[in-house]
């Protein structure tokens, strides 16, 4: 019989590429269900195909070829507007092509007018002059570019030429030529975001009638498009938490405004037109989803799928097993992939030439977000090295948007102890986790078992985490509770167990291994089943 | 002759060759250091690691531990492990990977063999690597002399060469394991189709377009290609990933190899393999293995495409007297990779080596710069002063070959006063200006000497003294990390750093000073601190690996005049030295001590120190001029008389005076939030005077190492401050009769801590 998974990625554009939570959830469904034999056809917008294929080649390498990817039928114009404005940016950013040009042509004239005026005949030095004149718009040129878009000043030397006509013509130039500015005029805000998905869902709804004879059902990601459920017959959508809920204060201030509400509705209107809810935990169940919007319908269509085990050391096998070497072999394995990759941050001088061999780091990796507590954690950080004199960093995988959490690193002094990693390739987190003192993570709030735990300790790193409900539904030792988890709401309770995590890493490690044991058994093929038995209505 | 003359470190983990040269190396009587880690790259498939060769090296096992858990491919070379190799090893081969060769040219002092094993088609060695590190590649082989050799696999590979590599071309061939030819005449053959070897066929475009030429002339014949892919091939005929056996397998069962090769500077394992085990190996005249004087009249060479297939297709057909006289005819190319033949010419070429002295640069004695590098007129001037007299005890009391220069940034000093005790000590001492000038003067400085230096940032300082310009030393040491753009790398550097306060305060992380002190201290060979707690802040803060953080003894010293005790006698007050440094705490202190005098303290408080000058209410300022936090000082004591009456000030006292206080005073106060730890802490136990502190891992690290039962408190919290001066009025006498001998405190001082300060300074030099 034939074995079919149909899912649909609807995102935003660019959203895809970190690769957290949700995306890298579906990822390890289908990794599990194409490890199971599904033929798995994923629909996806156009503008979402590379990122999705650079996902699926992470995750299953060469494999990834026997996915069927269907996406819609180009990618709208004003998202090439916005993709060409980046590529110049960043073109400008790395050194001009102007410059290389000019400095060629200067090099060579050079040789050239330097021969003819150095020859001894009459002749040759008038063709010299001759040059110099003929030539003299490009030095023109050159000497303009030279001012406009290289950096203008060499630390330690004067700026003398200020208010000149040379200098006032190089603004002009660089305001020209500055795409961030023309880059305002396609910003995409909202607005033209919602009439971007409004529109390729319906194109999407399109894909799905003419697959219906083979993909019955729909697997549908994220619980933002009612469009989607209200048009796919048997649609199951996944709804990972109604976290705004929870957080409506923060989310409101920091990340919607006034969109809150949109959203609230979107996901509302999608969970009462899906034909399944599919959730990874009896709290989101209860407490957020039925809580939020419930009614005696929407409890019998929610199915609990709590989340299956990752192993990231799978990511740390390039010539060999991970685990089949030594510990100084895997520790230089993965300084060499985190030194590999800061090398290439070349706009950051202080991670580019940054050693980690020695620096001892507390590693979260998370998007930011206000159900993250991460404000909480960079205090927790301020007081271990200033109270506890522990001097470690704090690695965070989110990208520093985020003002508020932003000034508070500045207020506290922290921008060189709290670090970016955004956007970071499983294999670079896989050497992360494995070159942390601890994994942490102090959320107040996860739809389900937080995956940082076993990718943590598959490559080595025993974790400290917050005691929230989907925690203590899954750690029920409470001699193991006691010592890995925290108060996130208490800073006092997080530096204490931090610190003693920090002491006790080996202890801790050992004493986190039947729980690690219990996760690793349930395969991520056992749970794309559970999730194909859903999808597919098999009852 | 030296132990270490007979010591190589074979820097190579090809797999293969690791079978053949190391015990070839044994053999004349080398012992032999293999590395355990490499890049795990595909690029170095055929790398691996091997213990065997340990048990016979007679170094320390430490070192051994030391060089195993170092990668030479990935890291710069930290001072031990430069010790280590100069120490016990003579000779080094090194292959083509251009950090490793940068690293091993500016630290290995021996013999460097440079492995070559032939390019492809017309590249150089010289080419790509001047491309890759830089021009200044020649000239730093030919300042290197006659330590370096070009150590050519094949003849030939040295034609294409400029005379820089071609005239250091030292032949030492290369063979094939003695199990290759174990295995002789075990071919079968049952498997009629061709074997053709092509790894990376996805990844390697090199390889992919032999691939496509191979299917191009070869894809009606049957045939199985081998090699390792790290990603699956959509081609049946491509194996994949297969075990050793396996592949040993193949060369036993298929018919005949076809080997492509068209290089005429390189030859592949694999066809020789399988001539040694007897199989048929069809290849091309103009590749090497035409070429080889051994392959004149050989009947599995062919000049075109067609010759091959035709002869290919001949053995597939079963033309016996083909395979046969293939077979018996290839044997003679082997000859050359015979462990005899090779071991004739590296017993020729390598043992004079190994009776060729190079002594250590340690041995023919070092000049060594002390370096103040900002303006100081204390606590770092001071400090470069005693590290240059250490360095001349060092090298008076333990016959260390170094002298040493003292030089200071320009600046406004009293040549008669300041430099007395340099003088005294017969420490040269000279004026210096930095210039900060692009990388690219950098660049020409240091191929006109010869150095291959990795530049990393846009502007350097170069340090002028109008002669030399400091090129005249051997080691640069700068007292303070305080330099706006790292020092030009125009000499090894280290650097003394006392704190990293810079993590903890934000009034002292202007950016533009943090990325100085930060490339600074990246750029240096080592660093030196005087606290652990300092040393890992260094390493987690600047992003620096811990193996080039070493931490000194503490600078604590008191000249032999001043140890005299003038009193037994204590008097009414605590001292406090401190200064106006936001990290000094003195709005808080100065909280503490108000509720201290209002709740009944009765000590008074003697303030001393460089710049207390301005927390003097009775002297007038202009208040908008100062810092917050004298601000707020002075506006609490102006406003409280019971804090006039109670504080004196006494600014930068004379150190005898200071010593003569410190002797009266019940007890020292320390209420700094954090910073390397007070030196005056010490000091104080020496004249029996206890000590109450605030709490940090640097005051802590002085409580241990000086045993002096220091009082701490919390010094975050004015409360906590103030009982404890209360308690400490009440303890003070208690304390002082914990406070360790004064020969003991003698024993831990500067002067006479040279042996440690010499087992640390051996490493770096």
């Amino acid at each position: 019989m034939r074995k079919d998974l149909g899912v649909i990625l609807t995102y935003p554009p660019e959203i895809l590429f970190g690769f957290h939570g949700i995306p890298r959830l579906i990822m390890n469904i289908i990794k599990g269900a194409h490890n199971k034999g599904y033929n798995i056809t994923i629909i996806t917008p156009k503008w979402s195909e590379k990122e999705l294929e650079t996902l699926l080649t992470e995750t299953l390498g060469e494999n990834y070829k026997n996915i069927d990817i269907i996406t819609t039928a180009r990618i709208p114009p004003v998202l090439h507007v916005r993709y060409y404005l980046f590529r110049m940016q960043k073109s400008l950013k790395k050194g001009s092509f102007l410059s290389v040009i000019f400095q060629k042509v200067q090099n060579k004239m050079e040789i050239v007018v330097v021969r003819l005026l150095g020859s001894h005949n009459f002749s040759k030095f008038f063709a010299a002059c001759l040059l110099l004149l003929f030539f003299s718009p490009l030095f023109i040129l050159y000497f303009l570019e030279q001012y406009t878009l290289k950096k203008r000043n060499i630390p330690g030397k004067q700026n003398t030429d200020h208010g000149s006509l040379k200098r006032e013509f190089s603004d002009y130039f660089e305001k020209f030529s500055d795409p961030a500015k023309l880059l305002k005029l396609f910003y995409l805000n909202e607005k033209i975001f919602s009439e971007l998905l409004r529109q390729e869902n319906k194109n999407i709804v399109k894909i799905t009638e003419k697959q219906r004879e083979n993909i019955p059902y729909w697997l549908i990601t994220t619980p933002f498009w009612p469009d989607l459920t209200k048009n796919i017959k048997n649609s199951t959508v996944i709804c990972p938490d109604v976290v705004i809920r929870d957080f409506a204060v923060s989310f409101e201030r920091e990340d919607f405004g006034e969109k809150i509400l949109n959203r609230k509705d979107d996901i509302r209107r999608t969970l009462q037109t899906a034909d399944k809810i599919i959730c990874f935990s009896e709290y989101v169940k209860n407490n957020q989803i039925i809580a939020s919007f419930g009614n005696v319908d929407l409890d019998k269509k929610i199915s609990v799928i709590p989340h299956g085990h990752i192993n990231l050391s799978d990511e740390l096998e390039i010539i060999k097993p991970f685990h089949s070497m030594n510990k100084v072999e895997q520790w230089d394995l993965s300084k060499q992939i985190i030194n590999t990759y800061t090398r290439q941050m070349t706009s950051n001088e202080y991670l580019a030439n940054f050693d980690f061999s020695g620096t001892r780091f507390l590693f979260y990796s998370s998007q930011i977000r206000p159900s993250k507590n991460i404000p909480a954690l960079i205090k927790t950080l301020h007081r271990l090295l200033h109270h506890k004199h522990e001097p470690v960093k704090l690695i965070l995988t989110g990208s520093p948007g985020n003002a508020s959490i932003m000034k508070l690193i500045s207020d506290l002094g922290l921008q060189r102890d709290v670090i970016f990693f955004s956007g970071l390739p499983t294999r670079v987190m896989a050497a992360l986790y494995h070159q942390a003192i601890l994994a942490v993570n102090p959320t107040l709030f996860e739809g389900g078992f937080p995956f940082t735990f076993s990718e943590a300790y598959s490559v080595g790193t025993p974790s400290i985490m917050s005691r929230i409900p989907v925690v203590e539904e899954f750690i029920t030792d409470p001699d193991l509770q006691k010592v890995m988890l925290f108060d996130p709401h208490n800073i006092d309770d997080m530096v204490e167990r931090i610190y003693w995590g920090i002491h006790h890493r080996d202890e801790l490690y050992n004493l986190q291994k039947p729980l690690y044991d219990r996760l690793k058994n349930r395969s991520l093929a056992q749970v794309a089943q559970e999730y194909i038995d859903v999808v597919n209505h098999v009852d | 002759m030296k132990s270490r003359n007979k010591r190589v470190l074979w820097l190579i983990n090809h797999k293969t060759l690791t079978e053949f040269e190391p015990e070839l190396l044994l053999d004349l009587g080398f012992e032999v250091y293999i590395p355990k880690l490499f890049p795990q790259t595909i690029e170095n498939r055929s790398a691996g690691v091997t213990y065997e060769f340990d048990h016979n090296l007679t170094i320390p096992s430490e070192v051994l531990h030391r060089l195993n858990g170092f990668n030479f491919y990935t890291d710069k070379i930290t001072p031990r492990i430069r010790r280590d190799m100069n120490e016990y090893f003579h000779i080094l081969f090194v292959s083509n990977f251009p950090f490793m060769l940068q690293e091993i040219f500016t630290h290995f002092e021996g013999h460097i063999i440079f492995r070559v094993f032939g390019h492809a088609q017309d590249i150089t060695y010289s080419g790509t690597l001047e491309q890759i590190l830089g021009k200044g590649f020649g000239d730093t082989i030919e300042t290197l002399g006659d330590r370096f050799h070009f150590g050519i696999a094949y003849k030939g590979i040295e034609l294409i060469e400029p005379p820089y590599l071609k005239n250091r071309e030292l032949y030492l061939p290369i063979g094939l394991p003695e199990r290759f030819f174990q295995r002789e005449n075990k071919y079968t053959g049952n498997d009629n189709r061709l074997l053709f070897i092509c790894p990376l066929i996805i990844e390697s475009p090199y390889y992919k377009h032999i691939y496509s030429l191979f299917k191009h002339d070869f894809s009606d014949i049957p045939h199985i290609i081998g090699g390792w892919q790290s990603k699956k091939v959509d081609d049946p005929s491509v194996l994949g990933q297969i075990e050793r056996e396996e592949f040993d397998q193949l060369l036993v069962n298929m018919k005949v190899m076809y080997y492509h090769s068209l290089e005429p500077r390189h030859i592949h394992y694999h066809p020789l393999e399988a001539m040694a085990l007897g199989m048929p190996v069809v290849y091309m005249e103009d590749g090497m293995l035409g070429r080889l004087k051994e392959s004149v009249n050989q009947p599995g060479s062919c000049k075109t495409i067609r010759e091959a297939r035709k002869k290919i297709k001949r053995i597939l057909e079963g033309d016996t007297a083909l395979i046969n006289s293939i077979c018996t005819e290839q044997k003679r190319l082997l000859k050359i990779f015979t462990y005899e033949f090779c071991r004739d010419y590296w017993e020729r070429n390598i043992i004079p080596l190994m009776e060729n002295e190079i002594p250590p640069a340690s041995e023919k004695g070092q000049k060594i710069a002390i370096i103040v590098p900002a303006p100081y007129k204390t606590g770092s001037f001071d400090a470069a002063k005693l590290h240059a007299k250490m360095l001349k005890t060092l090298s008076e009391k333990m016959n260390l070959k170094i002298s040493v220069v003292f030089y200071y940034l320009k600046g406004n000093y009293d040549l008669n006063k300041d430099f007395n005790e340099l003088r005294e000590n017969n420490i040269c001492f000279q004026e210096f200006e930095w210039e900060a000038v692009e990388k690219k003067v950098i660049e020409h400085i240091l191929q006109i000497q010869g150095r291959l230096v990795e530049l990393q940032y846009p502007i350097y300082y170069l340090p002028r003294d109008q002669k030399q310009d400091l090129l005249d030393c051997d080691l640069w040491i700068f007292v303070s990390d305080t330099m706006m753009y790292p020092p030009a790398p125009l000499r090894r550097y280290g650097i003394i750093i006392h704190d990293c306060l810079s993590r903890y305060f934000t009034e002292y992380q202007n950016p533009d000073v943090l990325n100085g002190r930060t490339n600074s201290a990246r750029g240096a060979d080592f660093i030196f601190t005087t606290i652990p707690a300092t040393r890992d802040d260094i390493i987690s803060y600047h992003g620096i690996s811990s193996e080039r953080v070493f931490v000194l003894p503490i600078e604590f010293d008191i000249p032999p005049e001043d140890q005299e005790r003038k009193t037994e006698n204590k008097e009414n007050f605590f001292i406090w030295p401190t200064n106006k440094s936001p990290h000094k705490n003195i709005t808080r202190a100065a909280e503490a001590l108000l509720l201290y005098y209002l709740t009944g303290g009765r000590l008074k408080t003697v303030i001393t120190g460089f710049d207390v000058e301005d927390l003097d209410v009775t002297i007038e300022k202009d208040e908008t001029k100062l810092l917050t936090q004298v601000q707020e000082f002075r506006k609490l004591v102006r406003e409280n008389k019971i804090l006039r009456k109670n504080i004196i000030i006494q600014k930068n006292l004379p150190k005898k005076i200071y010593y003569e206080l410190l002797q009266k005073a019940c007890f020292l106060w320390y209420p700094t939030i954090r910073d390397n730890g007070c030196l005056c802490t010490p000091e104080a136990g020496f004249f029996r005077t206890p000590v109450l502190s605030g709490e940090n891992a640097q005051m802590r690290y002085y409580d241990s190492f000086y045993k002096m039962n220091i009082e701490f408190f919390n010094q975050y919290s004015v409360d906590e401050m103030v009982s404890s001066l209360h308690a400490m009025e009440k303890i003070w006498e208690k304390k002082q009769a914990m406070l360790p001998s004064n020969d003991f405190f003698l024993s831990r001082m500067y002067r006479n801590c040279y042996p440690d300060y010499y087992t640390i300074v051996r490493e770096i030099l």
